[in-house]
């Protein structure tokens, strides 16, 4: 089969679709001293509010205005919201979403410094802080400025303008803040009751995305992004995804509510859900105050209602008060709260005259949240959400010189490999309401230093060059390029499309069209060509996966494999166990066979297993190949009849076993132990068409292993490991000692030893081998990294003639790695 | 085929859905420790090695109260398809990873390899192979929600020889998981 080029072009035209949108970023980080962080800005400011679970009194700051890093001293008020006053001596390190809009490496809390409890900013360039600006009870917020002789924006330029005309001059810049977004207009009743300031009220607007209509329900107009953030702090709680946006609507007219009463009293009377409750009629009076709260659009208020007689001691309404709780999450838009609170009653309550149609509504909600399931998760969960973003491209590079030399007795040296290897990978995305979009291209260059003109050694190697495209609305996904896969039968990288369709939150279904790709080095393998179906169900019942899949490959317009199998995946609260199996109809042989599993104790002995048995290479019709002098497989259809090729296959594949067994434990908390022994074989191949047999060969090995830190220094690690294998060839007794030392920040040393004693079955010989080594790491802010790896090896080989065999090795790694 | 394939079907759409985490308390140091029901599971071709080795990588995230005080870390189960590699490779460059969730890059630096680096005496998951590394590397709560929202997730190890570990599946399970890890510890 093969994709014609108006399919591609039509998928590459359809994966530009995105969406237009940006968003500040709000990220909570709970449980700990910092509760949450809030970041929003533009090209030449960022506004930055960090929230802290106690009250805190800022003691000053430095330096004064403007440098790449910003040490805020503080102190704790002791009076903490969820949590100790302990936690005030927290050490803790965070990188908010975001961080990037406001240039910030990270922001490091440390409570128990010599210097205080001290709040530190690592910016990833100079900028000027206006100073600590706003300390309001437990949150201290920072305006950034990159440039400070950047002119002022422009209000003329801004694309902010609106048709709201009841506010200030069109071409002024105005604020909003967005509570939620949706697909259907939203009704009177989702109206929530919020105490609004007199200038500001909610209102709707209408965004046309990719011809869908969104409805966003807002609150505004505000002057400032700093008043919006005032509004929205208070909100928050029951909006916690809501955002701020300058307003765009210019093109799209506004939509006012119909006026209602029940918003428009919006309620100062929500405190009024907290008033303790002793008696059963105050609780059923409390229901009754809900249904009302209810039916007038008190949303809010009916939500605290529920929840606080979901916290009384067991009583008559509390089912019903979870039903509607629910209920109530759902009208305000909070659908992974529904969700949850649906799971919970039907968890409580699963017989009750209610849960079928509690059920329904979770089904409902599911099927119309969506394939949106994981939309509606991003957009509620924790507050924090992360759509219809901007593009973000991220870049890795590497670059590293290898060198290996060796030396046998007084021989010249020499030089095996002395290389450049130079890597990039360059991810883009764009994250938006209904469309995610991303791309990825990675790929490598070495470059041969030595003198090897009888051969081109310089090589390009592409590892991955795709773009992905995901419908949330549709729940379909489609990637389109150099790619991996490994389930569903295909085995590894390949060029092509991968399409993926969530049936339901559980099934999901998979079809795949490509060219195998055996070296990234190598170009498309245009002799063969797959296709295959798969479908996964799971989670089933708690934690497991199941997975069935059919794949047909093609080669010369014959078979060249099929594989028709599944994948059973368990994750237990103390067993795992992972089962592959993959049959090959064509052939009518067991392609492979893998299972995993581990058994955890009580006595916290963990046993585990593995058994991995398959045809080595894979069998398939193209493995005929293997040791002919034939450039692609039409020539080899020339030469041999199609039994004949199909026998060649069989031979060269041969079957490979490895079984092993392991037992590991704890010791203690700074040590563990680990036993793990093994047996491999390979099943001899027959000699046909004129391609030698090769013998059977067996292995096996037994490991202890033991890990032990904070041996020398707080954050140390040292690993003995005593390994002995049995070979045809010899028996191997290896001792192993690495140890791992972290030296500040930045520093990462790593030195290791391994002897080996070697004992040759053939001539009984014996050799001795030395190989020490070093790794060193340092760490140049986050986004660069310098590596060096180095060790030599000796090795001494007793032959019987008494003349010793003499080695000597030698390996060398440079290099660094930049993110940006 | 069809007909098994109906089942699993109608099993995966009537099954219950996953009931919410519950912390356990470490008997020895007194902290409750939740986690992740499903680690993620990534991977790489390690054909260097043998033909068709893999090396794996599962990763889950944990959080440990002591007495209202939260760390949250995420662990890495290493191990391979080919047990018997030197244990020190294996830990080769995960001192410091990227963690590249939906291209976002989340640099992580590592807590320590043993129980004692998070406080705790008990095995938070289980090792997969005897011969696995544990790893802990100390995260937030908004990194891990950023683990949890991305559709496509994948590992960078550092050193000179950076290894690239890519999603064994669509990780519906794994990031299920740790959608309701966030859930519960957030709540």
């Amino acid at each position: 089969m093969a994709i014609s080029r108006t399919s591609w072009s039509g998928i590459c035209i359809s994966s530009l679709c995105t969406l237009l949108y940006a968003i500040p970023s709000a990220s909570v980080a709970a449980p700990g001293f910092i509760a949450g962080s809030f970041i929003d800005g533009d090209e030449h400011t960022a506004r930055m509010s960090v929230q802290f679970r106690c009250g805190v009194e800022y003691l000053g700051h430095e330096p004064s205005n403007h440098g790449d890093n910003l040490r805020i001293r503080l102190d704790s008020t002791r009076i903490c919201t969820g949590a100790a006053p302990s936690i005030a001596r927290n050490r803790e390190q965070h990188r908010p979403i975001g961080a990037d809009a406001a240039r910030l490496l990270s922001l490091e809390y440390d409570g128990d410094s010599p210097a205080g409890k001290i709040l530190r900013l690592d910016f990833s360039e100079d900028v000027r802080f206006d100073l600590v600006q706003s300390l309001n009870d437990n949150t201290i917020t920072i305006h950034i400025t990159f440039d400070a002789d950047a002119p002022p924006k422009d209000p003329a330029e801004s694309t902010s303008t609106s048709r709201q005309v009841n506010r200030t001059d069109a071409a002024e810049i105005k604020y909003v803040i967005n509570l939620e977004s949706s697909l259907r207009p939203p009704a009177t009743a989702d109206f929530p009751s919020l105490a609004l300031e007199d200038d500001t009220e909610i209102f709707v607007s209408e965004a046309i995305i990719d011809g869908q209509t969104w409805y966003r329900m807002r609150v505004g107009y505000f002057a400032s992004a700093d008043e919006a953030a005032r509004v929205l702090r208070k909100i928050r709680p029951q909006y916690p995804s809501a955002w701020i946006d300058q307003t765009n609507d210019e093109a799209l007219p506004l939509r006012r509510p119909e006026s209602d009463p029940a918003v428009a009293s919006a309620s100062a009377e929500d405190g009024d859900a907290s008033v303790a409750i002793e008696s059963d009629t105050k609780i059923a009076q409390l229901m009754e105050d809900a249904r009302r709260a209810m039916i007038v659009g008190e949303i809010s208020r009916a939500i605290q209602i529920y929840t606080k007689v979901l916290q009384q001691p067991p009583n008559e309404h509390q089912r019903d008060a979870q039903e509607y709780l629910a209920l109530a999450r759902e009208r305000n838009g909070q659908l992974a709260h529904a969700k949850a609170e649906y799971q919970r009653y039907l968890s409580v309550y699963p017989d009750s005259e209610g849960a079928d149609r509690v059920r329904q509504r979770l089904a409902a909600l599911l099927a119309t949240a969506g394939g949106s399931d994981r939309q509606v998760e991003t957009m509620t969960a924790g507050g924090s959400s992360r759509r219809a973003s901007d593009w973000n491209v991220r870049t890795f590079a590497s670059q590293f010189y290898r060198r290996d030399a060796n030396q046998l007795n007084d021989q010249d040296e020499v030089i095996s490999q002395s290389s450049i290897y130079t890597d990039v990978s360059v991810d883009a995305r764009r994250r938006g309401e209904r469309f995610d979009f991303s791309a990825r291209l990675t790929g490598g260059h070495r470059y041969n230093l030595l003198d090897q003109p009888e051969r081109d050694t310089n090589d390009v190697r592409l590892s991955y060059a795709y773009a992905d495209i995901a419908d949330s609305k549709t729940r379909l996904r489609g990637r389109f390029g150099r790619q991996t896969r490994n389930s569903g039968g295909v085995l590894g990288r390949f060029d092509g499309l991968n399409l993926t369709y969530g049936l339901t939150e559980r099934v999901e279904l998979q079809a795949v069209l490509g060219k195998p790709v055996y070296s990234t080095a190598n170009g498309v393998d245009s002799d063969r060509t797959f296709y295959g179906f798969s479908a996964g169900f799971g989670p089933i019942g708690d934690n497991l996966d199941v997975r069935a899949f059919v794949l047909q490959q093609d080669i010369g317009g014959l078979t060249d494999r099929q594989a028709v199998g599944g994948e059973l995946r368990y994750f237990g609260e103390n067993k795992s166990f992972w089962g592959m199996l993959d049959y090959n109809p064509e052939f009518g042989e067991l392609g492979s066979v893998f299972i995993q599993g581990s058994w955890r104790l009580p006595s916290n002995f963990t046993i585990t297993g593995l058994f991995d048995q398959r045809q080595s290479p894979y069998l398939s019709l193209g493995n005929a190949m293997i040791g002919q002098f034939v450039e692609d497989f039409s020539e080899l259809t020339i030469l041999y009849t199609e039994d004949e090729i199909r026998q060649f296959a069989i031979d060269r594949s041969a079957t490979t076993t490895t079984a092993s067994l392991g037992l590991s434990r704890p010791l203690t908390p700074k040590l563990q132990l680990g036993f793990n022994a093994s047996h491999s074989s390979v099943e001899e191949t027959p000699e046909s068409g004129g391609v030698l047999a090769n013998p059977a060969s067996t292995y096996s090995y037994y490991s202890l292993d033991l890990v032990a830190s904070s041996l020398f220094t707080e954050r140390d690690v040292t690993i003995f490991a005593l390994r002995y294998s049995d070979s045809e060839s010899s028996n191997v007794t290896t001792l192993n000692l690495d140890s791992r030392f972290q030296i500040g920040r930045a520093w990462r040393i790593s030195p290791r030893i391994r002897v080996d004693y070697r004992k040759f079955n053939t001539d009984g010989s014996e050799q001795w081998i030395y190989t020490p080594g070093l790794r060193l790491e340092y760490r140049l802010g986050r986004k660069v990294r310098f590596e060096l790896m180095a060790g030599k090896q000796f090795s001494t080989r007793e032959l019987t003639s008494n003349l010793d065999e003499d080695r000597e090795s030698y390996y060398f790694n440079l290099g660094y790695q930049l993110f940006f | 085929m069809l007909p098994v394939l109906l089942a699993l079907v109608a099993i995966a759409a009537c099954s219950s859905s996953p009931q919410h985490l519950a912390g356990k308390l470490d008997p020895l140091t007194g902290v409750t420790v939740t986690r992740a029901k499903s680690p993620l599971v990534l991977y790489r071709e390690n054909s260097a090695r043998a033909a068709y080795a893999r090396d794996f990588v599962y990763v889950g995230p944990l959080t440990v109260n002591r007495m209202g005080s939260y760390n949250h870390y995420l662990w890495l189960g290493i191990w391979s398809s080919i047990t018997n590699q030197q244990l020190s490779d294996q830990r080769d460059g995960f001192e410091s990873i990227v963690i590249f969730a939906d291209g976002e890059p989340l640099r992580l630096e590592l807590e320590g390899w043993t129980l004692s680096s998070i406080g705790v005496s008990r095995p938070v998951y289980d090792k997969p192979t005897a011969t696995a590394a544990d790893a802990y590397y100390p995260v937030t709560m908004d990194q891990i929600r950023v683990i949890a929202e991305a559709r496509d997730i994948r590992l960078l190890t550092g050193g000179p020889r950076a290894a690239s570990y890519e999603p064994w599946d669509n990780l519906s399970q794994g990031l299920a998981s740790i959608q309701e890890f966030v859930r519960t510890v957030s709540y």
